[in-house]
Formats: structure tokens, C-alpha cells, sequence
């Protein structure tokens, strides 16, 4: 357990330190991932199917927002099914636009659960899904998480009868609109999957916020059995075509993979090296703020043994981390202004030595006199505490 | 000379404004009238244009029964049923509105008011300084 800690929280500098990295290279990775789960399922397009197309419009998500990767699989499942048929595509645009008309608007943050929904579904284990959003999101994340079920079946049953969707008649629109219409719709292992995740992520929701021990484990094992149970009510009561095996590894390996994220990821405040930039009348100020860890290495012992000497212990001193790069950068400055100090402030500074720390901010500050101005310093954002900032409002 | 209490103020407000106060300061700069409000209105647009968008698939799903039932169909009864599931819809959807971007504001409001505080300490400073 230990290990895990230690390696929890060495994980935890990591990203501190290289966060400017980690996060491009994971919106490229989902990127990547999403696109070419949809061209596999529904490659009509050639052009689209192509992975020179996939990898530099990866490469453009990746230092855009999240929601952006939601926006350009759906242009791309769009456009596949335009090239099928024109009627599917028309559904499922329209299904998209209800999406965000009724819902995105009101969270624009849950669109990655849509996105993450059918990408799990078509790997095998959507079980994970409200595990995960349960613990991290509100309880109105079951609606994302429902929508990402829909889409992954509409995908689905385009993929299954695309053959007969092809030669599709326009004459007889409304007739071929109600079949496509009906067969999305009326989909039962749809209906009960919905159910079971909407239901198992608001489950999660409501005991992860309970103020009993281990609420967290506990809210993702209730979690996933709720998914099992409805899934085989499900399967006993509508006779779906589910494998129960697969449904029970697929739990089990849903809640272990869980439990990981929750351990690893969700628990844990990772902190982030932020740059600041700031003026006032005399100086440009760029800070920047590097979070503490709170981890120190294990004691080495060393020993030493020859043939003449005895053998000797000799045990090196205990540095904490924060001490090792002090020894590197050069000790931050640091002040404690105790009088204006609150428990909510978010980067506290203290006098005391770094070894004896636990997690605070340290800052590396550097000053500009106003006489040696650049054109970069011309662009800080300038804090006034203008008095018409404060009567904004009157 | 660097005034290392203004320093550490200024860096900890500008980590808000770059983190939390992104999303939070620009709703504070309303009123909670005028912000609810705002959105419960473009919540009322965006379920009309569902709305209509699922009445349009509906009867054009339907097409062929109502084709043929045309001349029996009581439109003035029919208008009025689409009608007031119209109203029903409009008004579950614009409350579920109003009660989430209260929620919103009130949560924006507390978020933002350490930073308040912090603007006026530093108003306060700035003040000192001059005098």
C-alpha cells in the first residue's frame, strides 16, 4: 500500500511538472481513438477514412478544448452517413441538434461523457462510464451518459442494416424515415443499457456524497451491481442478446478499473505548475507557482565491506523533494504575511523550511522595472483595484 | 522596492482569475435577475426549436395516415392539443432553467467572495500607498 502511495504521489509531481505536456498528448490520444473507432464502425467516406486526415485533425484537437472532439465526431459520423444514406444522416443530425439544444447548454462540460460513452461501448466495458462520471460529475451526468448510449446505438443499427439503408427509395420518404425512426428508437438492449447507467451513475452520485468512510468505494461497488442487476432483469425480462459471462467480466473488470481511476486519479488534487502574469504602477510581475510535494524518498542504508574493515552502516540523510530542488533551483522566495493569511487562501506561504512542509505553493518571482518594458510586458493584464470595478454594477 | 504582502495578494488573485474566476467573475458581473433571466429565455427559445423540430419528424413520420385522414382531421382541436403539450414542456423546462442558473449565481456569488475581499485589501494598500 505503500508503494501505491508512494508511486500515487510521484505520479503527482510528474503531472505537476509536466502538465503543458501530459494534456495535448491525452486530447491527441482520444482524439485519435474516437475518430478511428467511428471510421472503423462507419467508414463510408474514403476521404475521411484516411489516416492523414485523421492524425493532423488529432493533432489540431489536441490544443483545442475538449468539447471540440465532441463537436468533430459528430461532423464526422455526420458525413459518413451522408454518404450512406441521406436519411440517416438527416436522423442523426437531428439527434445531435436535440442533444445540444435541450441539454450541452446547460453543461457544456458533460459533452466529454457523450464522447467517452460509445468509444467504451464499442470496446466492450460501457459499465465504467457512470462509475467514473458518478463520482466526478453531478447527478445530471446520467442525461450525457444516456445520450452517449444513443448515439452508440444509432451508430449501430446504421452499421447492422446499411445495406438496406443504401438503396433506401426518396420517394418514399416518410415511410423510410419512420423505419429508421423505429429502429433506433424501439431498440430494447438501448432502453435497458439507459437505464442501467443512468440509474447506476446517480447511485454513485448520491453515496459518494455521504459523509461516511470510504464513501467512495463504497458508492462505486453499489454502482456497479446496480448495473448487473439491471442488466439481467434485462436480459430475464426482455430476453435481450446479451452474454452473461461477458456481462459479468464486464463488470467486474469495470469496477477494478474503477477503483484504480478512483484511487489514482479522482482522489487526488493534482495540482499544476501555473504561470501568472500580472503589473501594477512600478514593477511587471511573472510568477511562476510550482506545488509542493509532500512526498520524501525512502532512507537509503549504505554499506561498506572490505576485507580489513569491519563492516559499517552508513545511513544517508533524509531529504524531502522540495529540498533536492531547492539544492537545484535555488531556494524560492517566501514570506508569511500571518496577519492577511485565511484558511481558504489557496497558495499560503510559510517561513519554514521546505523539509518540514506539507502541500503548499512556493513562488519563483522575477521583476521588470517599468524603464526596461517589452512588447510582451505590454500585453500583461493590468490589475487595478479600481473603485469602478467594485460600483460595476451601480 | 517590491512589496512582497501586495506580491503574494496579486498572485493569489491572479491564480483565481486564471483558474475558478474564469467562469465565475463574469457571472457575478450581473445582476442574478438579469442572469437568470437571460438564460431562462434562451432555454424557452431552444425548446420551442426542439419542439418543433420533434413535432416536424412526428408528423412527417405520420405522413401517409394524416394524407389520408386529411379531410376528417379536426385541425382547430389538434392545434390546440399541440399547443398546450407546447405550454407543459415550456414550463417544466424553464423552471428546471431557473432552478439550475440560481443555483449557479449563488454558487458564483460565494466563489467569488474571498476574491472581493482580496480586491479590497488591495484597493486598501493601494490607498495607504498614496497617502
Amino acid at each position: 500500500m505503500t508503494e501505491l502511495l508512494l508511486f500515487r504521489e510521484r505520479l503527482k509531481g510528474f503531472y505537476g511538472r509536466f502538465d503543458i505536456f501530459i494534456i495535448p498528448l491525452l486530447k491527441f490520444i482520444l482524439a485519435i481513438t474516437a475518430y478511428t473507432v467511428i471510421n472503423r464502425n462507419i467508414g463510408y467516406m474514403e476521404k475521411l477514412d484516411s489516416p492523414t486526415i485523421v492524425l493532423a485533425v488529432s493533432l489540431v484537437n489536441a490544443v483545442m478544448p475538449v468539447n471540440a472532439i465532441v463537436l468533430f465526431s459528430g461532423i464526422f459520423i455526420v458525413i459518413h452517413l451522408y454518404r450512406l444514406s441521406i436519411i440517416c444522416a438527416g436522423v442523426i443530425l437531428l439527434l445531435f441538434t436535440l442533444l445540444f439544444l435541450l441539454y450541452f447548454h446547460f453543461a457544456p462540460r458533460d459533452g466529454f461523457a457523450v464522447l467517452v460513452t460509445p468509444i467504451l461501448c464499442t470496446l466492450g466495458f460501457p459499465y465504467l462510464v457512470p462509475l467514473c462520471f458518478g463520482l466526478t460529475g453531478t447527478i445530471f451526468s446520467a442525461i450525457p451518459i444516456a445520450c452517449g448510449v444513443i448515439v452508440y446505438y444509432s451508430i449501430n443499427f446504421v452499421k447492422s442494416n446499411s445495406a438496406v439503408l443504401q438503396d433506401m427509395d426518396i420517394e418514399a420518404l416518410s415511410k423510410e424515415l419512420k423505419s429508421v425512426v423505429d429502429g433506433i428508437a424501439g431498440n430494447r438492449n438501448m432502453r435497458v443499457m439507459v437505464i442501467a447507467l443512468g440509474l447506476s451513475c446517480v447511485v454513485v452520485y448520491l453515496i459518494h456524497k455521504l459523509s461516511v468512510k470510504y464513501s467512495w468505494t463504497i458508492a462505486v461497488i453499489l454502482g456497479a451491481i446496480t448495473e448487473l442487476v439491471i442488466m439481467l432483469w434485462g436480459i430475464l425480462h426482455y430476453d435481450l442478446e446479451i452474454s452473461t459471462t461477458g456481462l459479468f467480466f464486464g463488470c467486474l473488470l469495470s469496477l477494478v478499473l474503477a477503483l484504480l481511476i478512483q484511487f489514482f486519479i479522482l482522489s487526488v488534487d493534482y495540482t499544476r505548475t501555473e504561470y501568472l502574469q500580472f503589473q501594477d504602477d512600478e514593477y511587471y510581475y511573472y510568477v511562476k507557482a510550482v506545488p509542493k510535494l509532500s512526498v520524501s524518498i525512502p532512507e537509503k542504508r549504505v554499506k561498506k565491506i572490505s576485507g580489513d574493515e569491519e563492516e559499517r552502516e552508513v545511513p544517508v540523510a533524509r531529504k524531502s523533494q522540495a529540498a533536492i530542488r531547492d539544492e537545484k533551483e535555488g531556494p524560492p522566495v517566501r514570506k508569511s504575511p500571518a496577519s492577511t493569511r485565511t484558511e481558504k487562501d489557496s497558495a499560503v506561504v510559510r517561513k519554514s523550511p521546505a523539509a518540514t512542509k506539507s502541500e503548499k505553493d512556493s513562488a519563483a518571482v522575477r521583476r521588470t522595472p517599468a524603464s526596461t518594458r517589452t512588447e510582451k510586458e505590454s500585453g500583461t493584464v493590468k490589475r487595478e483595484p479600481s473603485p469602478a470595478k467594485q460600483d460595476k454594477k451601480t | 522596492m517590491v512589496d512582497e504582502e501586495r506580491l503574494f495578494l496579486m498572485t493569489r488573485m491572479a491564480s483565481f482569475e486564471e483558474n475558478e474566476g474564469k467562469k465565475t467573475i463574469p457571472i457575478c458581473e450581473f445582476f442574478r435577475s438579469d442572469y437568470v433571466g437571460f438564460h431562462m429565455l434562451l432555454s424557452a427559445v431552444y425548446i420551442t426549436v426542439a419542439y418543433v423540430l420533434v413535432t416536424a419528424v412526428y408528423l412527417f413520420c405520420g405522413m401517409e395516415s394524416f394524407l389520408s385522414n386529411f379531410y376528417r382531421t379536426d385541425f382547430i382541436s389538434f392545434g390546440k392539443e399541440l399547443l398546450r403539450k407546447y405550454v407543459i414542456v415550456l414550463g417544466v423546462y424553464v423552471l428546471i432553467a431557473f432552478l439550475v442558473y440560481s443555483y449557479r449565481y449563488t454558487m458564483a456569488k460565494k466563489s467569488t467572495r474571498t476574491y472581493q475581499k482580496a480586491l479590497k485589501r488591495l484597493s486598501n494598500m493601494y490607498d495607504k500607498k498614496t497617502k
